[in-house]
C-alpha cells in the first residue's frame, strides 16, 4: 500500500519546548511539606506532638489550681472527678496541674537538650570534616574517648558536684549527647566537600564560612533534622529515668519522672491514676517523636520519592 | 606568538602523599602531574587530552588554585600566584573560572538558580541588590536560558540546561580565562554540539582562554588551537591542533589519532595497537614514562626522562626517537 508524498506532514519539533518545565516550581521544604502529609505515620505524630505541646502550655491554666499547692485534709489520694480531673496525690495536689506542667518540664528538656547538641554537634562535626586531615584525626579521637565513658556515671557524677536541677540535668544530658550529631554531621561533609558544587563555590572565592553556611549544612539538613527528632524523646526518656532514680528536678516541681517515681510507692494499691497518667502522656510523647521521625526519615530519603 | 602569556606553568608538580594511617608516615606518592611547562595565551583555547588518571584534571584544578602545588610555579598575567593565601588570591579568582564535568553534580541541590548565579557577585562585593539581578537576567539570556528558569531548582533541569547554568556561574564574573573540565562528556551527543557552540561563540564575543580538557579528539579538535597530550603526568606533545592531528610525531599521539573512528566506510588505516595497561601513576616506569608501551622504544628511553625540545616554532615534544 503506497501512501502518496502529499499526505505527508512534516513535524515541528521545537527545542524550546523540547525542554520546557512542566511540573510547578517548588522550594526544598515545600516539597517535603507535600510528601510529609501524605505520610500518616508522620503526620499523626507531628499531630500528637502539636497537642501536647499545646496542653503543656495551656493545660496548667485550666484549672483552678496549682501544682504546689497542697490539700492534706481531705483532699488527699482522690480519684478522677469532675473537680479533679486526673485525681489527687498523696498530698492532696491536682494530678491534672502537674502532669500538664510535668510536660512542660520534660517537653522543655527535651528541645533544648536538642537544640544544644545540635549546635555544639554541627559546629563541631562541620569542623572536623570541613578540616580533614590531622585535624580530623584528633577530634574524632576526642569523641571517640568521650564515646568510650561510661554515660550513667558521668551524669550521675554531674549531678552531685552541680547539685540537682533542671539546667544540671540539660547540661549532663549534653555533655554526651552532642556526640552522635558530631559523628553525623562530620561524615556528612566529608563526603559532600569534595562534590563539585562545593568547589565551584572554592573557585568563585567562597571562604569557609559561606561554604558552610550556605552549601555544606544545608544540604545535610534532612539527616540532622532526623536525628533531631530521635535526640528529643531520648532526652526526656533520659530525664524521666534521672528522676526515677531520685536525681531529676526537686519537688515541688513536677516531671514525669518524679511524678512515676512518687507513684510507685502506691503501685499495689487501687490508686491507679497515679501511675496511669504520667506514664500514659510519657509513653505517648516518647511513640509521637518516634513516629515523627521515621515518617521524616522516609519522606528525606530521595530513594523514596514518586 | 609575541604577546605575553595569560597563564604561564613552569614546571608544575602535584603530588599526592599516599598515608596508610596516621601513625606511619608517607608510603609513597601519586605523581598525578609531574613537571608541565606551558603557556597560555589569551583568547585562544589550549586542549589536554590525556587517558583517564593522566593528570589532566589536576593540572586544570592546581591552574586555579584549588590544589596546592607541590612544586613549580603558576603566573597569571606575569604574576606569580603559586603561593597566594586565599585572602591574596581573591581579585584572581574574579579573573579565572572553571567549568565542571558532571552538571548533575556541580550545581547546589538547594539553592535556586538565580541565587548560585548571584553568588559570586555577592562574594566579591560586585553592584547593589537590583543591579546583581538585572546581572543575572543577562547571564541567563547570554546562556540560551529564560528568566523565569531563575526561580528553579538544579533537579528541574536538564543536563545540557545545567551545563549552560554551570557556564553562566563562570561567565559571572568576567573572567579572562575559564578552566574546562571535560565539559561535554557527560552530556549526549546532540547536546554537546550546543554546549560547544555556546563555548565558541562566547570566546569570539568575549575573548575568552579556554583551558580545555578533554579526552574525546574529535571535540578537541573542533574547539582547540593548540593541544596539549600527556601521559601519566607528563606532557608527551604539544602543537597547534593543525599540526598535531596532521602530523604528530610523538608514537604515543600517533597512536591516539589512530584509534580516531572515521566515518569514511572503507577507508583502510593502520591501526596502531599499545600493548600492555596504563601503568599506575603511583610507580612509573623510569625514563620516559611511555616506555612500557611504546612501539619503538629504545634503550635510552628506559634510562633517562626525554627533554621537553622544540622541534618546530610551537611544536614541543618529550621522545628519544625523533
Amino acid at each position: 500500500m503506497a501512501i502518496p508524498a502529499e499526505k505527508f506532514q512534516r513535524a515541528e519539533r521545537k527545542l524550546t519546548e523540547a525542554e520546557a518545565i512542566r511540573r510547578p516550581s517548588l522550594t526544598f521544604w515545600q516539597d517535603v511539606w507535600i510528601r510529609l502529609r501524605k505520610n500518616w505515620l508522620g503526620m499523626g505524630g507531628l499531630v500528637v506532638i502539636l497537642l501536647l505541646a499545646f496542653m503543656a502550655i495551656a493545660g496548667p491554666w485550666m484549672t483552678e489550681y496549682t501544682y504546689y499547692q497542697q490539700d492534706l485534709g481531705d483532699g488527699r489520694n482522690l480519684g478522677p472527678s469532675s473537680e479533679h480531673w486526673f485525681g489527687t496525690d498523696d498530698l492532696g495536689r491536682d494530678m491534672f496541674v502537674r502532669t500538664w506542667y510535668g510536660a512542660r518540664v520534660s517537653l522543655t528538656i527535651g528541645v533544648v537538650a536538642a537544640l544544644i547538641d545540635l549546635v555544639i554537634g554541627v559546629l563541631y562535626g562541620g569542623i572536623s570534616g570541613y578540616k580533614g586531615g590531622r585535624t580530623d584525626e584528633i577530634m574524632m579521637r576526642i569523641v571517640d574517648v568521650l564515646w568510650g565513658l561510661p554515660y550513667l556515671l558521668v551524669v550521675i557524677l554531674l549531678l552531685v558536684v552541680l547539685g540537682p536541677g533542671l539546667d544540671t540535668i540539660i547540661i549532663a544530658l549534653t555533655v554526651t549527647g552532642w556526640l552522635n550529631m558530631a559523628r553525623l554531621v562530620r561524615g556528612q561533609v566529608l563526603q559532600l566537600k569534595n562534590q563539585e558544587y562545593v568547589m565551584a563555590a572554592r573557585t568563585l572565592g567562597a571562604d569557609t564560612k559561606r561554604l558552610m553556611k550556605k552549601h555544606l549544612i544545608p544540604n545535610t539538613m534532612g539527616p540532622i533534622l532526623v536525628l533531631l527528632t530521635y535526640t528529643v524523646p531520648n532526652a526526656i526518656f533520659a530525664e524521666a529515668f534521672l528522676s526515677f532514680l531520685g536525681l531529676g528536678v526537686q519537688a515541688p516541681v513536677a516531671s514525669w519522672g518524679t511524678m512515676i517515681d512518687d507513684a510507685l510507692t502506691v503501685i499495689l494499691t487501687d490508686e491507679w491514676w497515679r501511675l496511669f497518667f504520667p506514664t500514659l502522656f510519657l509513653s505517648l510523647t516518647l511513640l509521637a517523636f518516634n513516629a515523627f521521625g521515621d515518617g521524616l526519615r522516609d519522606v528525606l530519603d530521595p530513594k523514596m520519592r514518586k | 606568538m609575541a604577546a605575553p602569556a595569560l597563564v604561564k606553568l613552569e614546571n608544575l608538580k602535584k603530588h599526592y602523599p599516599r598515608r596508610s594511617s596516621w601513625f606511619r608516615r608517607s608510603t609513597g606518592e601519586v605523581k598525578a602531574v609531574d613537571g608541565i611547562s606551558l603557556e597560555l595565551y589569551a583568547g585562544e583555547t589550549l586542549g589536554v587530552v590525556g587517558e583517564s588518571g593522566c593528570g589532566k584534571s589536576t593540572i586544570g584544578r592546581t591552574l586555579i588554585r584549588l590544589e596546592k602545588p607541590t612544586e613549580g610555579r603558576i603566573r597569571f598575567e606575569g604574576a606569580d600566584i603559586t603561593h597566594l593565601s586565599s585572602r591574596k588570591l581573591k581579585p584572581y579568582r574574579r579573573k579565572m573560572q572553571m567549568v565542571f564535568q558532571d552538571p548533575f553534580a556541580s550545581l547546589n541541590p538547594r539553592q535556586r538558580i538565580d541565587d548560585t548565579l548571584e553568588e559570586p557577585l555577592t562574594i566579591h562585593q560586585m553592584l547593589d541588590k537590583r543591579a546583581r539581578r538585572e546581572r543575572v537576567w543577562e547571564l541567563l539570556d547570554e546562556v540560551g536560558l529564560d528568566r523565569e528558569h531563575g526561580e528553579r531548582l538544579p533537579h528541574e533541569f536538564s543536563g545540557g540546561q545545567r551545563q549552560r547554568i554551570g557556564i553562566a556561574r563562570a561567565l559571572a564574573l568576567n573572567p579572562s580565562l575559564i578552566v574546562c573540565d571535560e565539559p561535554v562528556s557527560a552530556l549526549d551527543v546532540s547536546v554537546q554540539a550546543q554546549i560547544l557552540k555556546l563555548l565558541k561563540s562566547l570566546q569570539q564575543k568575549r575573548g575568552l582562554s579556554y583551558f580545555f580538557i578533554s579526552h574525546d579528539l574529535g571535540v578537541v579538535r573542533h574547539l582547540c588551537d593548540r593541544v596539549l597530550i600527556m601521559y601519566l603526568g607528563q606532557a608527551m606533545e604539544l602543537a597547534s591542533a593543525f599540526t598535531l592531528f596532521r602530523e604528530g610525531q610523538h608514537p604515543y599521539t600517533q597512536a591516539l589519532l589512530s584509534a580516531i573512528p572515521r566515518p569514511v566506510p572503507g577507508k583502510k588505516r593502520e591501526r596502531i595497537l599499545l600493548k600492555g595497561d596504563l601503568p599506575s601513576p603511583s610507580d612509573p616506569p623510569s625514563g620516559c614514562p611511555f616506555h612500557t608501551r611504546c612501539p619503538e622504544v629504545r634503550s635510552v628511553c628506559r634510562e633517562r626522562r626525554p627533554e621537553w625540545k622544540e622541534i618546530a616554532p610551537g611544536h614541543r615534544i618529550a621522545c628519544h626517537a625523533r
